[in-house]
C-alpha cells in the first residue's frame, strides 16, 4: 500500500492532536499540583515550586489511612474474585451436573442486571448483618464476579484439555487438588487479567462506597478525594495534589500491563 | 447387539478410569458453591427484597406500608424519570457521533499500520478509561473553575473571553462539560473495539483493493466501515447502558467548584441538566431516605437496562452470524 508523505504527516497530526487531547488533563493535574491555590492564576505551563506546600496540606495520614482502606479493598476484592470466579468456572466448564445450564443462564442474568438495582436493600442487609461499620459492604460485591465466572468459564473450556484432568485422574491426584496444581497453572494469563480488572474496578468503586461507609476512618481513596472538597474546598492546589496521589496506583498499573488490561476489558465489553 | 456390547464395553473402561471418583460430576456442586452462595446472600436476595420494598413505603426505620403500585406510578407520572432518560441521551447524542468517528479512525490508522510506535499512542487514548472516575470529575471541575481553572486562564489569554465564564451555573454549559468528559474517557476505549472488529476482517479483502487501485480513503469508507456495523450498533448501546448509570464524573464535576461542597446539595447540577437514574436512585434512597421510591426507581431501570442489554446481544449473534 502505497502512502504519500503528506498523507503520512496528516494521520500523524491526528494521531498527536488526539494524543495530546487524552493527556492533557494530566499534565495540567500534576502540573497545578505544585502551585500555590491563590497564584494559579499564574499558571503558564510549567510547574511551579509550591508542591512541598500543597503536600503539607494533603498531609500524611488522613490520605494514608484512605490508601491503606483501598489497599485493603483491592487487595481482598482481588484474592476472593480469582478464587471463586476460577472455582465456579472451572465447576461449570469441566463437570456436567444437574443444573449446571440453569446456573451458567444466572451468570448470564447478573451480568446484564446492573450492579446499583438491590441496592437499598444491600445496605440494610450490612445492617443487620453488623457489618456496616467494616470495609466488608465495599469488598462483598467484588468477591462474586459473575463476568470472572464467566469469562473464566470460556477461558478454561480452552486452555484446560480435559485429556490433561483426565491423566491427572489416572495418576490418582484428587479432584480438588488437580484444580490447584493444574488448572490454576494453565489459567494463570486469564487469573493476571481478572486480577488486574478487579484491581482498578474495586479502586475506582465510589457508589457502593458511598452509600455504605460513613466512618472517616474507613474512607476509600475515592471517598477520600470526595470529603477533601468539604475540608479545603478553597485551596485547589492541594485538591488537585491529592488527585494525582488517587489516580497514581491505577496509572502505574496500566503502564505496566497495558495490554493484559486493554484486552480483558475489550473482553469485558462483549459479555452481554 | 454389537453395539449394545459395544457400549457396555465402554462403560466397563468408564468405570475402570473413574475408579474412586464414583460421582466425579458431583465435586462441579463443590466447585461452583462458593460463587453461588456469595451471589445468593449479596445479589439475589438482596435485589428480591428490593423489589418487596418497592411496593412499600419505607424509610429505614419504621415499619413498612404496603403501597401497591403507587411508587411506580409516582415515578412515571413525575416526569424526572423521562427527564433521566432524556439527559442520558442527550449526553450521548453530543458525544457519540464525535466519539465513534475518532475510535473508528483511529483504529483504521492503527490497524492498517499507517503509523509507527502504535502502541505507545493505544496506551494513552486508553488511559481515561481506567482513571478513576471520581478525580477525572474533580480534575474537570477544577479545570473549568471559575476564578483558578486552566480552561478560563487559557480562553483569557488567547482573547477569546475577557470576563471568566462560570461553567457549572448554566445548564448547556454542564451538558457539553460532561459530553466532553464522557467523549474523554470513552473514546480510547471505542478504539479497542473497534481495532477488535478490524481484526476480524480478511487481510485478502484489501489486497484486492490494492490490486483494484483502490486508495486509502476508499478502503475505509467500502471495506472497513460496512464491516464495522455490528460493533457500531454494540458501541451505541453500551455507551447508554454505561451513560444510564454515570454519576461519579457528574457529581464530582459539580461539586469541585461549589463552596457547598456535598454531592447531595449539587445532584444533577443547574435544572437537573445532568441528572441520571443512578442520581435518581441516590437521591430518593440516600438523601431522601424514600425506599420504597428508590427501590421502584432501581427496577425502572434495571428493565431499561436489560432490554437495550437484549437488543445488544442480538445485534452480537446476528454480526457475529454475518462475519
Amino acid at each position: 500500500m502505497v502512502i504519500t508523505l503528506g498523507g503520512k504527516l496528516f494521520f500523524y497530526i491526528i494521531m498527536i492532536m488526539l494524543a495530546v487531547f487524552a493527556f492533557i488533563p494530566f499534565y495540567a493535574m500534576f502540573a497545578m499540583g505544585t502551585y500555590d491555590s491563590f497564584k494559579m492564576f499564574e499558571f503558564n505551563g510549567l510547574p511551579s515550586n509550591y508542591l512541598m506546600e500543597n503536600l503539607k496540606t494533603v498531609g500524611g495520614s488522613t490520605m494514608l489511612t484512605f490508601f491503606k482502606n483501598s489497599a485493603i479493598v483491592s487487595f481482598f476484592s482481588i484474592i476472593f474474585s480469582l478464587i471463586f470466579a476460577s472455582l465456579c468456572g472451572y465447576g461449570l466448564a469441566k463437570f456436567k451436573f444437574k443444573g449446571s445450564k440453569f446456573l451458567y443462564n444466572l451468570i448470564l442474568i447478573t451480568m446484564m442486571v446492573p450492579a446499583q438495582l438491590g441496592i437499598v436493600a444491600y445496605v440494610y442487609e450490612m445492617r443487620i448483618f453488623h457489618i456496616n461499620n467494616s470495609l466488608l459492604p465495599v469488598i462483598l460485591p467484588f468477591t462474586f464476579s459473575a463476568f470472572g465466572a464467566f469469562w473464566m468459564k470460556q477461558y478454561i473450556e480452552e486452555a484446560v484439555p480435559d485429556e490433561i484432568i483426565e491423566s491427572a485422574r489416572m495418576d490418582a491426584c484428587g479432584e480438588i487438588g488437580i484444580f490447584f496444581r493444574i488448572v490454576l497453572y494453565l489459567i494463570s494469563p486469564a487469573l493476571i487479567t481478572l486480577g488486574l480488572l478487579v484491581f482498578v474496578w474495586s479502586w475506582n468503586s465510589f457508589f457502593i462506597p458511598l452509600v455504605s461507609i460513613t466512618d472517616l476512618k474507613l474512607f476509600t481513596v475515592p471517598l477520600g478525594v470526595n470529603s477533601f472538597n468539604g475540608l479545603y474546598f478553597t485551596d485547589n492546589g492541594a485538591k488537585i495534589l491529592s488527585l494525582s496521589f488517587a489516580t497514581l496506583p491505577v496509572l502505574l498499573v496500566y503502564m505496566i500491563f497495558s495490554s493484559h488490561l486493554e484486552s480483558g476489558l475489550a473482553a469485558g465489553a462483549v459479555k452481554g | 447387539m454389537n453395539s449394545i456390547a459395544q457400549s457396555e464395553q465402554v462403560k466397563k473402561i468408564e468405570k475402570v478410569r473413574t475408579k474412586g471418583f464414583k460421582n466425579k460430576n458431583s465435586y462441579g456442586y463443590l466447585f461452583v458453591l462458593p460463587f453461588f452462595i456469595l451471589l445468593l446472600l449479596f445479589a439475589i436476595i438482596p435485589n428480591i427484597f428490593t423489589l418487596f420494598i418497592s411496593f412499600t413505603k419505607w424509610n429505614n426505620y419504621t415499619d413498612l406500608t404496603f403501597v401497591g403500585l403507587k411508587n411506580y406510578i409516582k415515578i412515571i407520572n413525575d416526569g424526572l424519570f423521562f427527564k433521566s432518560l432524556f439527559n442520558t441521551l442527550r449526553i450521548m447524542l453530543i458525544s457519540l457521533p464525535i466519539g465513534i468517528l475518532l475510535s473508528l479512525s483511529l483504529a483504521f490508522i492503527i490497524d492498517q499500520k499507517i503509523v509507527r510506535h502504535a502502541g505507545v499512542f493505544k496506551t494513552l487514548f486508553f488511559l481515561p478509561y481506567i482513571t478513576t472516575p471520581v478525580a477525572v470529575g474533580t480534575l474537570f471541575g477544577l479545570l473549568f473553575d471559575y476564578q483558578t481553572g486552566f480552561i478560563n486562564l487559557i480562553l483569557q489569554k488567547l482573547g477569546i473571553f475577557k470576563e471568566p465564564v462560570y461553567w457549572m451555573s448554566k445548564p448547556e454549559y454542564v451538558v457539553v462539560i460532561v459530553s466532553i468528559i464522557v467523549l474523554w474517557k470513552s473514546f480510547g476505549y471505542n478504539m479497542i473495539l473497534y481495532l477488535a472488529g478490524l481484526k476480524t476482517i480478511p487481510k485478502e479483502l484489501y489486497e484486492a483493493a490494492d490490486i483494484d487501485g483502490a486508495n486509502i480513503w476508499q478502503k475505509f469508507f467500502y471495506i472497513s466501515i460496512p464491516k464495522l456495523n455490528s460493533v457500531t450498533m454494540f458501541v451505541v448501546i453500551t455507551s447508554l447502558i454505561w451513560g444510564l448509570q454515570i454519576f461519579d464524573e457528574p457529581a464530582l464535576l459539580l461539586v469541585a467548584t461549589n463552596t457547598s461542597a456535598s454531592i447531595a446539595s449539587t445532584i444533577g447540577g443547574p435544572g437537573k441538566s445532568v441528572y441520571t437514574l443512578v442520581s435518581y436512585v441516590y437521591e430518593e434512597g440516600f438523601i431522601l431516605f424514600r425506599e420504597g421510591m428508590a427501590s421502584a426507581v432501581s427496577y425502572l431501570m434495571t428493565i431499561v437496562i436489560v432490554i437495550f442489554s437484549i437488543f445488544s446481544a442480538k445485534v452480537l449473534n446476528k454480526g457475529e452470524g454475518e462475519s
